[in-house]
């Protein structure tokens, strides 16, 4: 008994291994992350650490693992989310979007940004009317024709899996939504500039089970479309809808594989352990 | 349990919950006692002032109507008029008579049609030479404007009338301009009547009788004979109204407004948004902190300093003063002659500036043209913009604090989505940030104008004027962009410092006290309003923003 626990505590504190595994993963490539280490307190201390990984097009990919573990910091990486912090940067390494690399001197980062999209974890869609969220992005981008604005809403609202339950009450205010409602009006602002990657932080973590089933169905469904990036904190909810799944464990990758491989036979014993629920 | 225990007899047989008697209790009680009391207090005190204010203003108020309202201060006269003595007055201003004078007995009252003998003549076309002053009574009985062709030097003006003008004098006023001004003959003089209503009256016994200063003009030049030798008494500001410091304080707090919300909210914007946590940002915070303990006297002084005297103005006509002047690029209009008399200009051409000073201080001119646009920092002079510019120094730290808390109150959330959504810094800012903070902007910076509109100190070096006849917006001459330069470099009245005039500066009498009560009471109401206008106008704002 003594000995097994050893055993087992023994495999928890050893080192991750240098090169993470990746595995099967097909599909033509939208994020290349090659070597990727990130540090909040300019480069003292380092709180990703040389991740390299690619995200294929068109498919769901999720970022499992621990609090902690710098999912979300990476995932605020794809779109430079982190730059509004000062002492925050990237110590190495590089990312590359649809081949170009987001840390270059030429890229705006207001074009990145819409592009790559972000869905946050706590819904905040601004204090206005649902018509005018979901215009929001496009009058920013300079769209002033009214029916053209009204498509655009129209389209975005219907590929939220939103507008039949709010066609009639556009011009409402959107804190008259549930919160799922809420959640899925954020989407639909998201994908109102049709961007090529939807960046999604923990998005079904502040609803209920039932908005959390109509939001994982629009992610299905907004898989033919969009590149998903989805970061939870369930595994069962990685195992639904995702494609592959990427597992984090203190700043690096542990494991990246197909999601059916990773859940059924994943190659580190870490993995097997967070699954299994050992930890986390 | 084999007994009810006996509670009507003995309450604390058995009840587990009964209070305790402790010292904790009494300390609890008289706590709250305290708090009763202060609260009460804070209540006694407003209710005191308001209640003094209301009970001394009210009957001023009623006595004098709307015009407390409609006109500005003027001096009282008061004329011992001895009983039987028929006067006749315009009709108006017997009303005013009978208004001022409830206690009165007015006699014998008619109305009277009075014939006016005027003359209507007319002013051929020509060039004409004469005093300057006689020029403006000819523009205002023709209703026309001159050119003015050049000055001369004993205050004459040689004008030009292009086309023939029409115009009607009183017949005296004919006669005597015909006699001063023999250069220009007026054609076709024709007599004309107009009948003037007036009413007569005489007094029943004798008799203290207030008037306005105009009426108190108006009623000796018509009734010289019978007003020859009575005592007058006259009492400054105790008549008329508070029009011109109404007028006055709104403009002051208007431009105060504008200046304060543009700068305070840009420079909070920045500090909450923009700026990098560090020394720079703890310099300004701690600047502006001490901004809002300086005394209010000081800033009196300190704007006197800044915008009266050295504040930067692109002229191309330069005070004769001594300043520093950078100059800019060639002006290729003079000023017309009319500019020239009215502003006291000397036209010199090509001089160096400071030789065009000299030249204009020994001609006594006020100020120079010599062909060339100047950054001068001669000062704006005492001004309406100078005094608004002041109170907005005085309320800038008021509001950078209330505009930091509101920003400080939208959710980071927003900043975030609107960013993710591909906006720029300050269309983010712009859009999600600032329209959810103006509420509490605006509130708290309403409240803090209110509190300098009442300021006296800092306008009374900047921008008051204790007497003043005109409106700021009459009496300019200007057009277009001229006019809007001239109206802002007026003085203007003010309320706080006619307030401290009539209560202060002159002396006091029966008579100044309703004017001062009067005053107090109606810039107590416009401050309410003002507060009134803010919980509005927060209210407006919430309801439509929701969140």
């Amino acid at each position: 008994m003594v000995i097994e626990m050893n055993q087992e505590t023994a495999t928890l504190g050893k080192e991750t291994p240098d090169e993470p595994v990746i595995g099967r993963i097909k599909g033509k490539t939208m994020i290349e992350c090659n070597d990727v280490s990130f540090s909040y307190d300019n480069g003292k201390t380092n709180t990703l650490d040389h991740i390299s990984l690619d995200i294929p097009e068109k498919q769901v990919t999720a970022f499992i693992g621990p609090s902690g573990c710098g999912k979300s910091t990476f995932l605020r990486c794809f779109n430079r989310m982190n730059d509004l912090i000062d002492s925050a940067r990237i110590t190495s390494g590089s990312i590359n979007i649809m081949g170009q690399d987001i840390h270059a001197p030429e890229v705006d980062v207001i074009e990145l940004r819409k592009q790559v999209g972000m869905v946050f974890q706590k819904y905040n869609p601004f204090p206005k009317s649902i018509y005018e969220n979901v215009s929001y992005g496009p009058r920013i981008q300079g769209v002033r024709d009214k029916k053209e604005l009204d498509a655009i809403v129209e389209r975005s609202l219907k590929g939220a899996a939103l507008w039949d339950e709010v066609k009639d009450r556009l011009n409402s205010s959107a804190f008259g939504l549930s919160g799922g409602q809420q959640q899925r009006l954020c989407i639909a602002r998201a994908i109102a500039v049709q961007p090529h990657v939807i960046l999604m932080d923990e998005p079904c973590s502040a609803l209920d089970p039932i908005a959390t089933a109509k939001v994982e169905e629009l992610i299905m469904e907004l898989r033919e479309k969009y590149t998903i990036v989805i970061v939870t904190h369930s595994m069962q909810q990685a195992s639904r809808i995702s494609d592959n799944t990427a597992f984090f464990y203190l700043g690096k990758l542990i494991e990246y594989d197909t999601t059916k491989t990773l859940f059924s036979t994943p190659s580190q014993k870490q993995t097997e352990d967070y699954i299994s629920g050992r930890f986390g | 349990m084999t007994e009810e225990p006996d509670t009507a007899r003995n309450p604390d047989a058995s009840n587990p919950f009964l209070a305790h008697k402790s010292s904790l209790r009494k300390v609890e009680f008289f706590q709250r006692l305290v708090l009763w009391s202060s609260t009460w207090f804070v209540l006694l005190i407003a209710g005191i002032i308001f209640g003094t204010i209301a009970v001394r203003g009210v009957p001023v108020l009623m006595k004098y109507g709307s015009s407390f309202l409609t006109e500005s201060p003027e001096t009282l006269f008061v004329l011992k008029v001895g009983a039987g003595k028929t006067l006749q007055v315009p009709t108006e201003d017997f009303s005013r008579l009978e208004r001022s004078n409830p206690q009165t007995n007015f006699k014998d009252v008619q109305e009277l049609g009075v014939e006016r003998a005027r003359t209507s003549f007319v002013v051929p076309e020509g060039n004409y030479r004469l005093k300057v002053g006689l020029v403006r009574d000819l523009e205002v009985v023709t209703g026309a404007k001159f050119k003015f062709l050049e000055k001369h030097e004993n205050g004459e003006v040689t004008i030009e009338v292009k086309k023939k003008q029409a115009g009607v004098m009183d017949t005296p006023e004919f006669t005597s301009f015909q006699a001063e001004a023999p250069g220009v003959t007026l054609q076709n003089p024709k007599p004309v009547t107009v009948i003037d209503s007036r009413m007569s009256f005489a007094l029943g016994e004798k008799a203290a009788l207030e008037m306005p200063s105009s009426t108190a003009f108006t009623i000796k030049k018509l009734n010289p004979e019978a007003l020859k030798d009575v005592h007058e008494e006259t009492h400054s500001y105790s008549a008329g109204g508070v029009l011109g410091p109404l007028v006055g304080t709104a403009l002051l707090v208007i431009i105060c407004m504008v200046v304060a919300l543009f700068v305070g909210v840009a420079a909070s914007v920045y500090l909450c948004e923009y700026a990098k946590q560090g020394s720079f940002l703890n310099i300004v915070r701690l600047a502006i902190l001490n901004l809002a303990g300086v005394p209010s006297i000081v800033f009196g002084l300190f704007g006197l300093m800044l915008f009266v005297f050295l504040a930067p103005k692109v002229t191309n006509v330069v005070a004769v003063r001594d300043a520093i002047r950078v100059p800019l690029w060639p002006s290729f209009s003079e000023p017309s002659v009319r500019q020239q008399i009215e502003r006291d200009i000397l036209v010199v051409k090509g001089e160096p500036v400071k030789e065009a000073i000299r030249l204009a201080n020994s001609s006594r001119s006020k100020a120079v043209w010599n062909g060339r646009w100047y950054l001068s920092f001669e000062g704006w002079g005492t001004c309406m913009l100078a005094g608004g510019f002041t109170l907005a120094v005085m309320v800038l730290p008021v509001i950078i604090t209330a505009c930091e808390e509101s920003l400080r109150a939208v959710p980071k959330g927003y900043r975030e989505a609107s960013l993710a959504l591909g906006a720029t810094k300050w269309e983010s800012i712009r859009t999600a940030v600032l329209p959810y903070a103006m509420p509490g902007i605006l509130t708290a910076s309403v409240l803090g104008i209110t509190r300098v509109a009442g300021e006296t100190a800092p306008i009374m070096f900047t921008a008051a004027l204790a007497e003043r006849s005109l409106l700021p917006w009459e009496g300019i001459n200007r057009s277009g962009l001229g006019w809007l330069f001239d109206f802002l470099s007026q003085s203007v009245q003010a309320l706080p410092y006619h307030i401290y005039t009539v209560a202060a500066r002159i002396p006091q009498s029966e008579y100044t006290r309703p004017m001062q009560d009067g005053a107090v009471l109606v810039f107590m109401l416009f401050v309410m309003s003002f507060a009134g206008l803010s919980v509005w106008l927060r209210v407006r704002m919430r309801k439509k923003l929701k969140w």
